[in-house]
């Protein structure tokens, strides 16, 4: 038998403990015949973000942001939400990572580039 | 390693480039500072006197949770000025640019960038919210901190009320636009009403010869070209955001309304687009495309169709082809916040290196809008041509509505006089492809023939 490796163990729907004032990146799973007008009574943020139509089934998937009240809130309107991950923790991650001075004193060095000279 | 630069950071790298390369940059203040009185620069980049040039504008930093734009944006002038210097050619990938290249770019055109207009979005998003996207005006604050800031790109002057111009099935996308402060699409109190939006318009003011315009952000993974608030088609001129017969009506998708393009400039937007992000997808096989705006959804107040759209509703505006890139993809693993994993040093420096590569495209694609030719500087809209090849000169021509000549495009730097009407005529003929009528046929084999003769007198001279 082969294991199940971790990557491809992606489990929809993990459940998130979900704190009412941050901010998930969610799918929106839309059935057949059901579009975005459905979820406009709802602050989602969905701006620049690619939505999957199954072209078969006509079925939709959007992935957006909403804070945790929203999350349960479309989900008691009896909408779809698969929560992929605590977004405001994996922005506090990435925010470290930030330079926090001034690398190049004013003017005085600056960014070596990233292509190769030939 | 790449780490993500702080506003400072980019502020200061702009001085470093000026101090670094002064025959070559120039450093430029722009007129107003933001709502939290930061100062914006843009730098100009040419070799000479660049005033009377084709210009390419190129601005990020507009969304303040994409990160990587400004990055990318300084480090792709870095490069440029470096291997112009150094006399060599770049390599990213499997995407190379030959020295040649670098120096068309620097010597045929003026180059200006514009990293990051947003700054005090971009510095929130940094410190406090990370996914914030608008800027930091607080005109509109109710005590909901959301309601803080305006959506710098749903702020421009094109089809701004969209209440008015939109279909109302399309107003309840809110990804449109939007008139609630708290929502991230708040597009303001009025069209331009916002000091980024400003200080954008005054560089494409400033700028008489702008031909083409790029807008960073992310992450989509294409390179949108005209039009953004509706499907476009060539058969209707008037079907047009100008024309008030159709106000109410735009925005919904297989409708009657489609927004005008005509074929040539169609060809145009669809040809640049399609060389950046071929360029993007030479780096590393990912899968950058060339599409419509309106693929991802219709939208009103967007730098994209403004700076498009001027040429239509200003007098004596250049023409500019104009596009937002969508930076990196979307992704379902746990962790990979698309917007602003490029905080990751090593995601930012593969990012760098997919996306530069179509910065480079953007500006040799200059040659294939025309821009070069002077008569086409301040070209009103012409949705009727006719093409034709003059026998006694073997000019192709086209006439205008007005009845007006016009050679086409000169898209191209070659020296020899054969290889120069070749790309003439080259370009002609992907123009002529998009006329269907008997016409269309007529002027294809008109082209072609010549290209035969051209190529047989070269072949008599070369052989």
């Amino acid at each position: 038998m082969v294991k199940e490796t971790r990557i491809g163990r992606r489990t929809p729907g993990k459940a998130h403990k979900i704190i009412q004032n941050r901010t998930y990146r969610i799918f929106v799973h839309l059935p057949p015949g059901k579009t975005l007008r459905e979820l406009s009574e709802f602050p989602l943020d969905h701006c620049c973000m690619p939505h999957h139509r199954d072209e078969k089934t006509g079925a939709q998937r959007l992935m957006a942001y909403a804070k945790g009240a929203h999350v349960e809130a479309m989900r008691t309107a009896g909408h779809k939400i698969e929560v992929l991950a605590d977004a405001d923790k994996e922005g506090k991650r990435l925010q470290k990572l930030i330079s926090k001075k001034d690398r190049f004193h004013g003017g005085k060095s600056g960014p070596s580039g990233v292509g190769t000279l030939f | 390693m790449a780490i993500l630069m702080s506003t400072v950071e980019i502020a200061s790298a702009l001085v470093w480039l000026e101090r670094t390369f002064p025959d070559l940059c120039l450093r430029i203040e722009l007129p107003e500072p933001t709502h939290e009185k930061r100062a914006c620069h843009a730098l100009r980049i040419a070799k000479g006197n660049s005033t009377q040039r084709p210009a390419v504008l190129i601005i990020a930093g507009v969304h303040a949770r994409e990160w990587g734009g400004p990055d990318i944006v300084v480090n792709f002038v870095v490069d440029l000025l470096k291997a112009y210097r150094a006399g060599k050619g770049l390599r990213y990938g499997a995407k190379s640019f030959e020295a040649g290249e670098i120096r068309w770019i620097l010597e045929t055109l003026s180059l200006v960038v514009f990293p990051c207009v947003n700054p005090d979005g971009v510095e929130f998003s940094h410190k406090r919210s990370a996914y914030w996207r608008k800027n930091r005006n607080p005109k509109s604050f109710d005590g909901n901190p959301d309601s803080i800031g305006v959506d710098i790109n749903r702020n421009y002057d094109f089809l701004w009320d969209f209440r008015r111009y939109f279909h109302p099935e399309a107003l309840k996308n809110t990804s449109l636009a939007s008139d609630d402060p708290k929502l991230v699409t708040f597009h303001g109190l009025s069209a331009f009403s916002e000091p980024e939006t400003r200080n954008v318009r005054w560089l494409m003011d400033a700028l008489p010869r702008l031909s083409l315009f790029l807008d960073l952000h992310s992450y989509s993974g294409s390179v949108f070209h005209s039009w953004g608030d509706d499907q476009d088609q060539s058969s209707d001129p008037e079907k047009n955001f100008r024309n008030p017969a159709y106000d109410g009506l735009r925005g919904v998708k297989d409708d009657g309304y489609c927004e005008y393009l005509s074929p040539p400039d169609k060809a145009i937007c669809q040809s640049v687009a399609h060389d950046v992000a071929s360029a993007m997808r030479a780096v590393r096989q990912r899968p950058y495309k060339a599409e419509p705006g309106y693929n991802l959804y219709a939208t009103s107040g967007t730098s994209d169709d403004y700076a498009f759209s001027r040429h239509l509703c200003l007098p004596g505006r250049s023409k500019v082809f104009a596009y937002t890139l969508e930076f990196n993809f979307a992704s379902d693993a746990p962790g990979d916040e698309p917007f602003i994993i490029a905080g990751d040093p090593a995601i930012l420096d593969s990012t760098m290196r997919d996306v530069i590569p179509g910065l480079m495209a953007l500006c040799l694609a200059a040659s294939l809008t025309g821009c070069l030719e002077p008569q086409r500087l301040a070209c009103a809209e012409q949705p009727t041509r006719r093409f034709g090849v003059d026998p006694a000169t073997s000019q192709v021509r086209y006439v205008t509505g007005s009845g007006a000549q016009h050679a086409p495009a000169l898209p191209d730097s070659h020296t020899n006089p054969a290889a120069r009407d070749l790309a003439k005529l080259l370009f002609a003929f992907d123009v002529a492809c998009t006329i269907k009528s008997r016409e269309g046929e007529a002027v294809r084999a008109s082209i072609l023939q010549q290209i035969e003769k051209i190529a047989a007198a070269a072949r008599k001279q070369h052989l």
